[in-house]
């Protein structure tokens, strides 16, 4: 699809845009298969897959900034719409519970992310992995709870479960 | 003043009433002559009341209505003053040059506001001191001791002791003291009294036994000051060396510390250079801390770059199979849908170009970590050699410096305590010497009390004295005079081998006259003080000489005694009261004659009739 140059330049900050949160999210979903999670929950696990040194895993894959727990609070837009754009490839599925949205890997995913050579893909496979392995099974609640008490290490000062958690909408 | 006596020139007295009588008197001679009751005495009174003598003059009738007594003087250089004083007694009323001062009627050594001082003053005799008792001691002479010499009242006059006396045996050592003045001109003040020899004794017993208690004392502590036999000599030898150790001393401890001082200054600028090389390094770690952060930052940029420009790549090979949003196929899509974030093959231009952006951002970066490194490292070079620098300095103060000012400082202290433990020592000495000067003196023996000279004056004194009476005497062709002398043990003149107090009264007031002329010739002849003035009262009244000399004349003895003294006292004063008038050719006398009647001047103070009775 051809946009202008203008428009591009204009618009693109491909860090944390679609296709970079869409695929880290990707990384989880992919490990946790065939499970499902809410957006809330992937928030958290993209935080963790990047600073997994912040919750005693491997080493970071992003640098350890001075303000990087503010990335909680900015992350929830962008990944839903990362979401939306690997669900329109066919890589991500979406369902409607009772309980509200959740989000899946399908089985094309695995595929896609194998094909990938860059180095960081790898390593963020092994994070998610860890992420999975490590905070996959927390209920809501664990998780917010374990995200409370770590947010001051993490540099944030404000309260975070009103945003952390607010309204899904769809 | 000058000091060579002075004359009466007027005598008054006054009254409440305005009443006033004087009487004037001139240089040289003078004489009141009148019979009984007329006042002569009475003036004698008066003359030596204002003279400073304490009692009033006698209350005869005649001076009711009368209170104040004026008398005016003059004196050797011509100065008129006035005294007053009240009838009764008191004090003096000093009127000069139109100014009036107060004078104390008794004399008191050092006032200069009292009579006696005045008259003495004009004299020439303030000052002097004559002796009161055998052993010396002494006073100022008074006007009033000269008094009796100078006024002369009846009684005194016929007297059978010496006119130099009182007749009262207290004050006779005083009364020859003043003879001897006036003839010596020679006072005593030179006479020391001497103490009484027991007492001195005593009190050199008492002064030896102390000095030999101090001594004592002095050699226990110079024992104690001194744990060994030293002399005062090597003691101040010691002094001097011990003085001179102190100054080595104190020489080398401010030369210490002068280098002292100079490393100090190097320790603190080594420390500051180093605080400020630390600071900066401190700042330059901090940067490359961020630089290394910002570095980690691109390389991750660009490793996610790559990741997501691949899956850009990748998403936009795939084909879209429905809107997520609507559920639409491609095809149908009205594209409203389509939200502002690039499609991913635009994604992955933008990730190209931002790699570019962040690999020269990196290579930029790279040189400046590398050049703050370089930074780093100097400032770390630096600190080390400021390091260095500083613990030499310091160590340098500490071990050297320090220890050596410290054992300095210890020095002066030893010397100064060694000092002042000589010092004291020599005092200790020094003290010692004084008390034995003062026992050696105190071991002396007391000298016996040499014997005064005696009050009484000697016969070789008075001799010029005797032979101007004599000549008087001689003058007045006083019979059978042949020879005068003078008697030691009378202090009174000795007429041809008769004492004059076994002569008649008659005679003894005559003589008496002779001896107070006499003196007053002899004080001009030779230049010694004298008031310069004699008042005789009734010199030759009982007198009557015998008949016819030997020669068939007669005497004449009194005439010859007015015309001699006319002549003779011409420039001072001579006042004669008598009953019977001088010889009428007298020459160069001032004479008053009072009448005792009414015709002419009755006598000194009106009668009693003629006063004017105080009207109420």
């Amino acid at each position: 699809m051809g946009q202008e140059a203008m428009s591009v330049e204009r618009a693109i900050m491909p860090f944390n845009g679609p296709v970079e949160t869409g695929l880290r999210c990707l990384a989880i979903l992919n490990e946790a298969f065939p499970a499902n999670f809410s957006l809330q929950k992937l928030v958290v696990f993209d935080y963790l897959a990047v600073h997994s040194d912040d919750a005693g895993g491997p080493t970071g894959l992003h640098p350890q900034t001075p303000s990087r727990s503010g990335e909680l609070l900015v992350r929830r837009t962008a990944l839903r719409d990362g979401l939306m754009l690997y669900e329109s490839r066919g890589l991500v599925h979406r369902r409607f519970e009772h309980r509200g949205v959740y989000f899946a890997a399908t089985d094309r995913s695995g595929g896609f992310l194998d094909a990938l050579d860059a180095m960081y893909v790898g390593e963020l496979r092994q994070r998610a992995a860890w992420v999975v392995a490590s905070f996959g099974d927390f209920g809501d609640d664990q998780l917010l709870e374990f995200v409370n008490e770590h947010i001051g290490i993490w540099g944030a000062e404000f309260e975070w479960s009103s945003l952390l958690w607010a309204e899904e909408d769809v | 003043m000058s000091a060579s006596g002075f004359i009466l020139r007027r005598l008054t007295l006054s009254g409440p009433n305005g009443n006033t009588s004087c009487v004037e008197f001139k240089r040289g001679l003078n004489v009141i002559s009148g019979p009984s009751d007329t006042g002569k005495t009475f003036i004698v009174q008066c003359i030596d009341f204002m003279l400073g003598g304490r009692d009033s003059p006698k209350r005869i009738p005649e001076v009711e209505g009368f209170d104040t007594i004026l008398l005016d003087i003059e004196t050797s250089d011509g100065e008129r003053i006035s005294l007053r004083r009240g009838l009764s007694g008191g004090t003096f009323e000093l009127i000069r040059a139109g100014e009036t001062l107060a004078l104390k009627e008794a004399h008191e050594a050092g006032n200069t506001e009292t009579i006696s001082h005045l008259l003495l003053a004009a004299t020439g005799l303030v000052g002097k001191k004559v002796r009161t008792n055998a052993r010396g001691t002494t006073r100022t002479l008074s006007f009033r001791d000269l008094a009796r010499l100078v006024v002369i009242g009846e009684e005194a006059i016929i007297a059978e002791r010496s006119p130099v006396l009182s007749g009262r045996h207290v004050t006779k050592t005083t009364e020859l003291s003043v003879f001897r003045l006036l003839l010596t001109g020679s006072d005593d003040s030179l006479v020391l009294q001497q103490g009484d020899l027991k007492i001195a004794r005593t009190k050199q017993l008492g002064k030896k036994e102390l000095l030999e208690e101090f001594l004592t004392k002095n050699a226990q502590e110079i024992a104690t000051a001194s744990h060994e036999e030293v002399s005062e000599e090597t003691v101040l030898e010691l002094l001097e060396r011990a003085e001179a150790e102190e100054r080595e001393v104190s020489t080398a401890l401010s030369k210490e510390r002068k280098s002292a001082l100079v490393l100090e200054h190097e320790r603190k600028t080594a420390w500051s250079s180093l605080r400020q090389v630390q600071s900066r390094a401190a700042v330059a770690e901090e940067l490359q801390r961020r630089f290394e952060l910002l570095h980690e930052q691109y390389k991750s940029d660009l490793r996610r770059l790559e990741a997501i420009g691949e899956a850009s790549a990748r998403l936009a090979q795939m084909t879209e199979e429905r809107c997520p949003v609507c559920g639409a196929i491609a095809e149908h899509h009205g594209g409203k849908d389509r939200d502002v974030h690039a499609q991913p093959a635009d994604v992955g231009e933008a990730c190209a170009a931002e790699s570019q952006k962040i690999k020269v951002l990196c290579r930029d970066l790279a040189l400046t970590i590398d050049s703050n490194k370089r930074e780093l490292s100097r400032l770390q070079t630096a600190a080390e050699e400021h390091c260095e620098r500083l613990t030499a300095a310091q160590g340098r103060l500490r071990e050297e410096l320090k220890p050596r000012v410290a054992a300095l400082i210890n020095r002066l202290r030893e010397a100064e305590q060694h000092r002042a433990r000589l010092l004291r020592l020599a005092d200790l000495f020094q003290r010692r010497r004084e008390f034995e000067a003062l026992l050696a003196e105190a071991n002396k023996p007391i000298p016996r009390a040499p014997r005064l000279p005696t009050a009484s004056v000697g016969a070789d004194e008075a001799e010029a004295f005797t032979r101007t009476a004599e000549a008087l005497l001689h003058a007045w062709s006083f019979p059978n005079l042949d020879r005068v002398t003078f008697s030691e043990d009378a202090q009174d003149l000795v007429l041809g081998g008769r004492k004059r107090s076994s002569h008649g009264k008659g005679v003894r007031a005559l003589t008496h006259a002779a001896f107070s002329l006499a003196l007053l010739s002899y004080c001009i002849e030779y230049n010694r003080p004298h008031p310069g003035l004699v008042v005789i009262d009734s010199p030759l009244v009982v007198y009557r000489e015998p008949d016819t000399s030997e020669d068939g004349n007669s005497f004449l003895v009194k005439e010859k005694f007015y015309r001699c003294v006319a002549r003779t006292f011409a420039s001072n004063q001579v006042i004669v009261l008598e009953n019977e008038e001088p010889p009428a050719d007298l020459d160069g006398a001032n004479v008053i004659a009072f009448t005792g009647a009414s015709h002419g001047r009755s006598g000194f103070l009106p009668r009693r009739e003629t006063v004017p009775i105080n009207l109420p």
